[in-house]
């Protein structure tokens, strides 16, 4: 039985409809006015092998960060509603890694996601071991500008609306490391949480009756 | 075929203890221990790891929360090293090995654990020290009821597990706020990767 959910959300600065199947193939059909996150999502989707069926408006002639951060919500929100109950899964998934070369077993990999369904709302997110930074990059397909704050809103929405903790790392590139492998790390972010995010979905065949919490409860 | 592994040390004070293990059980924790803490500990610890564990421990004398709580890993990993013998004492997973993460709001911990090793532990990170509260059931805290928790203590626990179990473990507490969480985390992590190591998958 695939878990599939679907949200429709209407606000005054943001209309949003998004069907997902955590059971699907990481076929992403997307409406989006916003190029950058519409570019993560595709991406997310084949990642985690989520089917993705997303329309979405808003406010952009305020700026990005109302659309993002609710759909981010809207994401997270089709996740819990998927779930369920949290009964046989996994709960809890991590995926390191990043584009580019493959790291020697010396160095840090480009980026970590940990994800953990534990029905409590939290996003840790660092880069280079400080805060995520904001700043205006253009996006590679159009040139369009977008901010790599609303990344974190972005997230910050999930975590919300699927009441799960993650912790979202970027490490620092090595020294000297070209501006185009830097724009490599929020895209292997996206992927990484996808991955994450999927192992933690992941059916447990050994245990497919238990809810995986001390607490008998996940929700 | 599950394997398990008892243990029956009822005739040796200053403890007594009997303890049972399955390591391919479906994560039921039934523990009788002085510390309500680390009761709860073994309890994650069973349901994060699909681990059955039976432990009664009761001390019949004057033994420290320090003391105990290392006894308590001690006797944890002496059920994990008979669980994963055979017979001929060969390990019944060869080079099993395992890791996992595990987060707590703003914690992050990390956990690997090879189960043919030197019964070394390697512990990065730290506890802030301040003990948790405890209060016995059926007493006021008032009322001679309240125990603290010693959680920087909770290395030595891991320490004589790895001492008896043979494992060479590695924890980390990459980050995070609260003692209870970070030791909670850690608890979580080390049945994560304990499990993958016993389920003898590749890493």
């Amino acid at each position: 039985m695939p878990r599939t959910a679907r949200i429709q959300r209407k606000t005054a600065e943001t209309n949003i409809d998004l069907e997902i199947n955590l059971d699907g193939s990481g076929r992403v059909q997307l409406s989006y006015p916003q190029t950058y996150i519409r570019r993560m999502l595709e991406l997310f989707g084949a990642s985690g092998g989520f089917d993705l069926t997303l329309t979405a408006a808003g406010d952009l002639e305020v700026d990005q960060h109302h659309l993002v951060e609710d759909t981010g919500l809207v994401l997270g929100r089709c996740f819990a509603e998927a779930l369920g109950e949290k009964k046989g899964i996994y709960r809890c998934g991590y995926f390191f890694g990043g584009e580019g070369e493959a790291p020697d077993s010396a160095s840090l990999p480009q980026v970590r996601a940990v994800v953990d369904f534990s029905g409590r709302p939290f996003l840790v997110m660092s880069a280079g071991g400080g805060d995520f930074p904001d700043v205006l990059l253009r996006d590679e397909e159009d040139g369009s500008a977008y901010l790599t704050g609303t990344v974190q809103d972005f997230w910050q929405g999930f975590t919300a609306g699927a009441l799960c903790n993650m912790h979202l790392d970027i490490f620092p590139a090595p020294e000297g490391s070209p501006e185009v492998e830097r724009k490599k790390e929020i895209p292997s972010l996206f992927d990484a949480a996808a991955r994450a995010l999927r192992a933690a979905s992941l059916r447990d065949s050994r245990a497919p009756e238990t809810i995986p919490s001390t607490k008998g409860v996940l929700i | 075929m599950a394997r398990m592994a008892e243990l029956n040390v009822t005739s040796s004070p200053p403890l007594s203890l009997l303890g049972k293990l399955n390591l391919d059980g479906a994560g039921r924790g039934n523990i009788v221990h002085p510390l309500g803490f680390l009761k709860h500990m073994l309890n994650t610890f069973a349901k994060h790891g699909l681990f059955d564990l039976d432990l009664t421990m009761e001390p019949s004398g004057d033994l420290s929360p320090e003391a105990l709580i290392a006894q308590t890993g001690g006797v944890l990993g002496s059920l994990f090293r008979s669980a994963l013998k055979n017979r001929d004492n060969s390990p019944i997973i060869p080079a099993g090995a395992g890791q996992s993460y595990f987060p707590m709001e703003e914690t992050l911990t990390y956990a690997r654990v090879r189960l043919d090793g030197q019964g070394r532990l390697e512990f990065l990170g730290e506890f802030t020290g301040v003990p948790l509260v405890m209060q016995t059931p059926g007493k006021k805290q008032t009322g001679g009821g309240e125990q603290l928790f010693p959680v920087r203590a909770a290395p030595n626990f891991w320490r004589a597990f790895a001492l008896e179990s043979g494992c060479d473990l590695r924890l980390e507490i990459i980050r995070g706020r609260g003692d209870h969480h970070k030791c909670e985390a850690l608890f979580k992590a080390a049945a994560r990767a304990l499990r993958q190591a016993c389920e003898g998958k590749p890493l």
